[in-house]
């Protein structure tokens, strides 16, 4: 049952993502169709679906839904936003129940007071046609409990199954006196079958094939309507064999049972037809009469409710372990856990840091044929490495799916009109990456609807399109991937920036004076800088933008503004690729080997002494024309003392905006290695990001760029105005 | 060796349910379809004895794909596999060449007398 449980829960989520999406197009666009049947498929799977499962207020109400999405798809009730606000709120329901699957009972009212909104909107539209839909949905689906099926009410078979009209009377007469036989069909259906109608149709077009059909009892409207229990009965005239009539009826599936009986009318042409069964006699015996005690009475059952269905559909528990070859066969991609997936990307980097051991040691040896199938091995654990990481990657898609309809939801509570484009969205990236720039982007999307983009009213007085457009664009960039978030709205005014770090003392007036634009624009990222001039239920949660910063960073990302006045904001996120297996130049300071991030160097200069000089008791040297702050990596880190030289080789890295070369002793290369996290005894140093081992067996520690530069342990240097 | 049978819907969890009543019934699965266009195709592919068949699914329904099979295939039996409220499109798949129809959700025993009785077992 787990497994079903699991697929289900995974595949009802894509429909509600599917859902959300579609209905967003839908409201953006009423005339394309497509959406609406995009969402009517996918609300019409889950209520399959969480039928079969027993999850009868989830089917109860997305039946609702598609009820009402039916209406739309005839025509008969119009798109508007406050029905697909309404739908949401149907989704959303679903998605909860969805999420606690165990507690549904606790959602019985929400269900029955949405569904009841749902049904009221259709009723609601004036000079509607009844929906057609509707209406047969609510007769056809037997199990709607507080419908069940009325069976038309008087349709036992023998009460009135004689009512032949006159037409009816001359067919037969006709019949009889052309010596043809006339047949009675009575069919009754298994137990609890749906779509009785369709069933019926069948039948009546299995014996159509075969001889004239003068009455049907029900009558064909009711039968057409499929209200009837179980039993029918079909009048035929003109039929040779009997038995194969019988046989093809019986060929038909969810038929209990069937009777035919020819018929001898016992009546005169002037005499009227009795109304009991005792008309019909069976000749010779030989076919069995149909006897009341065949028939039903009584309405002896009521259909079965859906809980019953499901319970009966008993789902094989001992077919547990063909479950997942199942779901793979037919599955494009695989879900597989992503523990299983951090245990293979470990033993891949476990792989990698033995063939650089393996490496190291072959080059003593200094044999050819060592040395090729070293070569090899290297080769393989390369594209084995980039097979498993793909693993790890998955599309941006993931977190970018949830904001269409949290734009929408922003915009229409602030009474604006914000349009969300994104490009890009199939790039992919680590899921742990994935699964972290989330919430910086939900902040700087809802900063960029609060903040960025002006009421409708303020855009025509500047002459701009009313409804604003944000642009949520990813895309990949060397070992990065890029995703910026742009608006047209009213951009950051450095002048009000200044005055609110002033205000707030964030910086002194004389750092202020010599930051240009882009700097004070970047201000907003400091702590304690709140974006917010009115509080809004929105972004003024007191959390501001040195938040996104720092979870951007915490993934080894860098967040970037550029922004113009009444021309927009423009946020560049950068982040890795992947986190578990990092390009790094390692160094040498003091006795310890560093690993520092590629991404964090700028470039590996030569400085001598005498173009060292002290400012303010800091050593800076000038780097083309830029001022740039040097520091002792021994001394940042407390390892040792800056130790006179001819020759220092230093690192330049950066972070953010800001830039620093940092001495160390040696330059030893640039080498991959694999990320491991440290133990709790040291986790969370800053200035450390983690560990790695290296081919030899020596553990070196990965420094942290961006803690080190924040920190101040290294002298923060600030990017040239020369640029 | 059981029947062969191909199963066509579109959420993986259907095909899963009707695979194991399938098998638990002596029936070998040849393939299964996630939409109308890939019915087509794996039953060429297959020639299986009997085909469930979703009617609401992407790409191509399942109406559609009968019709494709059954033009080609006069002797095709494919038994529909439809949800509640879909008369007529359950109607116009049996007039497209379906032999029989089952409504989702069914109980196991409903589809497997249906394919019984279809494909004459």
């Amino acid at each position: 049952m787990e497994e079903y449980r699991a697929l289900f829960l995974a595949e009802a989520r894509d429909y509600l993502q599917g859902m959300t999406d579609h209905l967003l197009h839908m409201e953006k666009d009423p005339g394309d169709a497509a959406h609406l049947t995009e969402v009517f498929r996918s609300a019409h799977s889950l209520k399959g679906m969480a039928g079969t499962m027993g999850y009868n207020l989830i089917s109860g109400l997305t039946h609702k839904m598609e009820t009402l999405l039916d209406s739309l798809r005839g025509g008969h009730t119009k798109v508007e936003t406050e029905m697909v606000s309404l739908l949401f709120e149907a989704v959303d329901l679903v998605q909860l129940m969805v999420n606690n699957l165990d507690r549904q009972a606790d959602y019985t009212e929400t269900v029955l007071e949405l569904e009841h909104k749902l049904l009221a909107w259709l009723d609601r539209e004036p000079g509607l046609e009844p929906v057609p839909v509707k209406q047969n949905i609510n007769q056809l689906a037997v199990k709607d409990p507080d419908k069940g099926t009325s069976g038309g009410g008087s349709q036992t078979f023998n009460k009135d199954v004689q009512n032949f009209n006159e037409y009816e009377k001359e067919m037969l007469k006709d019949a009889m006196l052309k010596g043809k036989s006339i047949l009675h069909i009575h069919v009754r259906l298994l137990e609890g079958s749906l779509l009785k109608a369709v069933r019926a149709y069948m039948i009546y077009k299995a014996v159509e094939d075969q001889g004239d059909i003068i009455k049907t009892e029900p009558c064909m409207p009711e039968l057409e309507e499929g209200q009837f229990e179980r039993d029918f009965s079909l009048f035929v005239v003109g039929l040779p064999d009997h038995d194969e009539l019988r046989r093809s009826i019986e060929g038909i599936s969810e038929v209990e049972k069937v009777h035919v009986v020819p018929l001898v009318p016992d009546w005169e042409p002037e005499m009227e037809i009795a109304a009991t069964a005792a008309v019909f006699v069976s000749p010779e015996g030989d076919t069995p009469a149909i006897s009341t005690a065949d028939l039903p009475l009584e309405q002896e059952h009521q259909p079965p409710s859906t809980s019953d269905m499901a319970n009966r559909l008993a789902i094989p528990r001992d077919n547990k372990e063909k479950a997942p070859t199942l779901a793979r066969a037919a599955e494009k991609t695989v879900r597989v856990e992503t523990a299983k997936l951090d245990i293979l990307v470990n033993l891949v980097g476990e792989l990698v840091i033995n063939r650089t051991r393996v490496l190291e040691l072959g080059k003593g040896a200094d044999k050819e044929l060592l040395e090729g199938s070293l070569e090899q091995l290297k080769r393989i654990t390369n594209d084995l490495q980039s097979a498993v990481m793909t693993l790890r990657m998955f599309p941006i898609k993931q977190v970018f799916h949830r904001f269409p309809r949290m734009v929408r939801d922003l915009a229409i509570g602030q009474n604006k009109e914000v349009e969300l484009v994104i490009t890009g969205e199939d790039t992919e990236l680590d899921r742990t990456i994935v699964n972290q720039v989330g919430d910086p982007l939900v902040h700087l999307l809802r900063n960029a609807v609060d903040h960025g983009i002006e009421t409708p009213e303020e855009r025509k007085a500047k002459g701009k399109n009313p409804a604003g457009r944000i642009v949520l664009e990813a895309h990949h960039e060397g070992s990065h991937v890029v995703v910026s978030v742009s608006d047209d709205g009213k951009g950051i005014d450095p002048e009000a920036i200044k005055k609110k770090v002033l205000e707030k003392g964030i910086v002194s007036s004389q750092e202020l004076e010599i930051m240009n634009g882009s700097e004070l624009v970047n201000l907003i990222f400091r702590s304690g800088f709140s974006t917010s001039e009115t509080v809004t239920d929105i972004s003024g949660r007191g959390v501001g933008m040195d938040v996104v910063k720092t979870s951007v960073e915490a993934i080894n990302g860098t967040v970037e503004l550029k922004s113009e006045i009444d021309k927009g904001s423009h946020f560049v996120l950068r982040l890795p690729l992947t986190l578990a297996i990092i390009h790094a130049l390692m160094v040498k300071a003091g006795n310890e080997i560093y690993a520092i991030p590629i991404e964090a160097i700028l470039e590996n200069i030569f400085v001598e002494p005498d173009e060292i000089r002290t400012v303010n008791r800091d050593r800076v040297i000038t780097l083309r024309e830029e001022v740039l702050p040097l520091s002792s990596l021994s001394e940042s880190l407390g390892m040792g003392t800056f130790k006179q030289r001819k020759m220092y080789p230093v690192v330049v890295v950066r972070a953010g905006n800001k830039k620093a070369g940092l001495i160390v002793d040696d330059l030893l290369g640039q080498q991959e290695i694999v990320i491991k996290s440290l133990s709790k005894f040291v986790d969370g140093i800053r200035g450390i990001a983690g560990a790695t081992v290296l081919g030899d067996g020596r553990v070196a520690l990965i420094l942290d760029v961006a803690t080190l530069l924040e920190d101040g342990r290294v002298i923060i240097g600030k990017e040239s105005s020369h640029h | 060796m059981g029947k062969k049978v191909l199963i066509t819907d579109d959420t993986a969890f259907m095909r899963m349910t009707l695979r194991n009543v399938l098998e638990k019934n002596g029936y070998e699965i040849a393939d299964e379809a996630e939409d109308g266009q890939q019915a087509v195709e794996k039953y060429e592919q297959h020639k299986p004895d009997l085909v469930t068949m979703d009617i609401t699914m992407p790409n191509m329904d399942g109406i559609t794909a009968i019709k494709l099979i059954v033009e080609k295939n006069p002797d095709a039996k494919i038994v529909v596999v439809s949800a509640m409220g879909q008369k007529a499109l359950v109607i116009e798949a049996l007039n497209a060449g379906a032999r029989d129809f089952i409504v989702k959700p069914f109980q196991p025993d409903r589809i497997v007398e249906a394919l019984n009785k279809v494909g004459g077992a």
